[in-house]
């Protein structure tokens, strides 16, 4: 996820919470949203809730608890609110997102005599990609049976399953390919030329 | 509950043989919820054949329980596939004349069972799959998710062991398809149900808790899909912040 992004996401949690959030709970409600997606650690969490105090885009005030460390809340200010509302309405301007997984920068360097290491990876990238759609329909089961209104956690969760099911149609057709060639019928091709480097 | 022990089948001769299964063992434990994926023409298909007895291996035995099929006598064979398995097909094949209810009582009446023993299963079973409302409907006018369902319904009315489902929701969208993916996901966790799915749709597979992959007639992943249960603590954060994020809109 892009440094900004991070940025933005943490302001709108930061923005449903008036009474103020503190970094674990932001971590927590984040990873709850997009966990499946993406994933953000402590160090990348303070290192973007400082950019965004320095630019004053949120408030921070220690709180003492008892008995504990006292801890820093955040709040979001009238600019930081203003900062979010700009981005949320700004038209997108990035490309669509180039090709750059591991297993498509190494089909391009594994040559015939290793194919069946190459179709090992396939099929291991596959089961990763199996197990994660089957955390995400428990996670959709669990949020159904919740009786919750969940529209963003449904959408996003749907936009998870529709990349998984891409990204495992591909494996399939390159699966298919590797197959293909096995005994000699077609000539060792030249490298893919699909990938266009960037 | 279902074990393939070195299965070939063979179809044709000559220059039109074909390997549909080649040497292929696989055990299915009592409960499991396993999908059968692969290409077209991978065997799929011909794995719930053999299970339903609908086509013989050429080598090798296949075990429902502990019983062998190719030792079974056919009147067994057939008893045992009434009783004992369910089928879901890609195009429910529902009988067009008869009611929802008709259509799930029809293995009960074919089996004997008395009238008042049909009435209470059939009322059970469309009370599960949620179509009490409608079980007076003919299936032409249902919709292709609804024709699913009682067809399931039909399939757990004679209380199976076994469920062998073939593209169960080749023919859905994926509203309907979650929806009979979630009924076949409990007939395994509370009617504790064997079910044994072929489908392309890895959607569907990830309901299930193991994932075995065909090419050519051969096992070539053997997936557990099974994850741990998310904690309460996750899925409560999940809730909390869904709630608040509709408090806020």
């Amino acid at each position: 996820m892009a440094t900004d992004v991070v940025q933005y996401a943490l302001l709108g949690l930061i923005s449903g919470r008036p009474e103020g959030a503190h970094g674990y709970q932001l971590k927590i409600e984040f990873d709850a949203l997009y966990g499946d997606f993406w994933s953000l650690n402590y160090g990348q969490l303070y290192r973007t809730l400082d950019r965004l105090e320095r630019a004053g885009l949120v408030q921070c005030t220690e709180e003492v608890q008892s008995g504990r460390p006292s801890r820093k809340v955040y709040r979001i200010t009238a600019s930081g609110q203003q900062s979010l509302d700009d981005w949320l309405l700004l038209p997108p301007t990035d490309e669509p997102r180039p090709l750059r997984d591991d297993l498509s920068v190494k089909l391009l360097f594994l040559t015939e005599p290793r194919r069946q290491e190459t179709l090992a990876l396939v099929r291991s990238q596959r089961a990763i990609y199996l197990h994660h759609l089957a955390r995400l329909t428990k996670r959709r089961t669990v949020l159904e049976e919740s009786g919750q209104d969940m529209f963003v956690t449904r959408l996003l969760l749907l936009q998870a399953d529709m990349r998984v099911r891409a990204d495992l149609a591909w494996l399939d057709l390159v699966e298919k390919e590797l197959l293909q060639r096995t005994g000699g019928k077609k000539p060792v091709a030249s490298r893919p030329t699909f990938f266009k480097h960037r | 509950m279902i074990r393939f022990d070195n299965v070939s089948k063979v179809f044709g001769e000559g220059q039109t043989r074909v390997d549909a299964l080649s040497g292929l063992s696989l055990q299915v434990p009592a409960r499991q919820f396993c999908t059968i994926m692969g290409p077209s023409g991978s065997g799929k298909s011909t794995v719930l054949h053999l299970v339903a007895g609908l086509t013989k291996p050429t080598e090798g035995e296949i075990y429902l329980g502990d019983r062998p099929l190719s030792r079974m006598a056919e009147r067994d064979a057939a008893m045992m596939r009434r009783r004992e398995i369910g089928f879901i097909f890609q195009f429910f094949h529902l009988i067009p004349y008869l009611s929802a209810e008709e259509n799930v009582a029809l293995p009960l009446l074919l089996d004997g069972h008395s009238s008042a023993d049909v009435r209470e299963r059939t009322e059970r079973v469309l009370t599960l799959v949620d179509l009490l409302q409608r079980r007076q409907h003919k299936p032409s006018e249902l919709s292709g998710g609804e024709m699913q369902r009682v067809a399931i319904a039909r399939a757990l009315v004679t209380t199976p062991r076994v469920i062998l489902a073939d593209e169960p929701t080749g023919n859905l969208d994926s509203t309907a398809s979650h929806g009979i993916m979630r009924l076949l996901r409990r007939s395994s966790d509370e009617l504790g149900v064997t079910v044994l799915m072929v489908t392309h749709d890895p959607v569907c597979a990830s309901y299930g808790d193991r994932v075995v992959r065909l090419v050519d007639g051969q096992i070539v992943e053997d997936i557990d899909v099974t994850e741990h249960e998310e904690t309460p603590e996750t899925a409560k954060s999940v809730v909390s912040i869904v709630g608040f994020r509709r408090r806020d809109e």
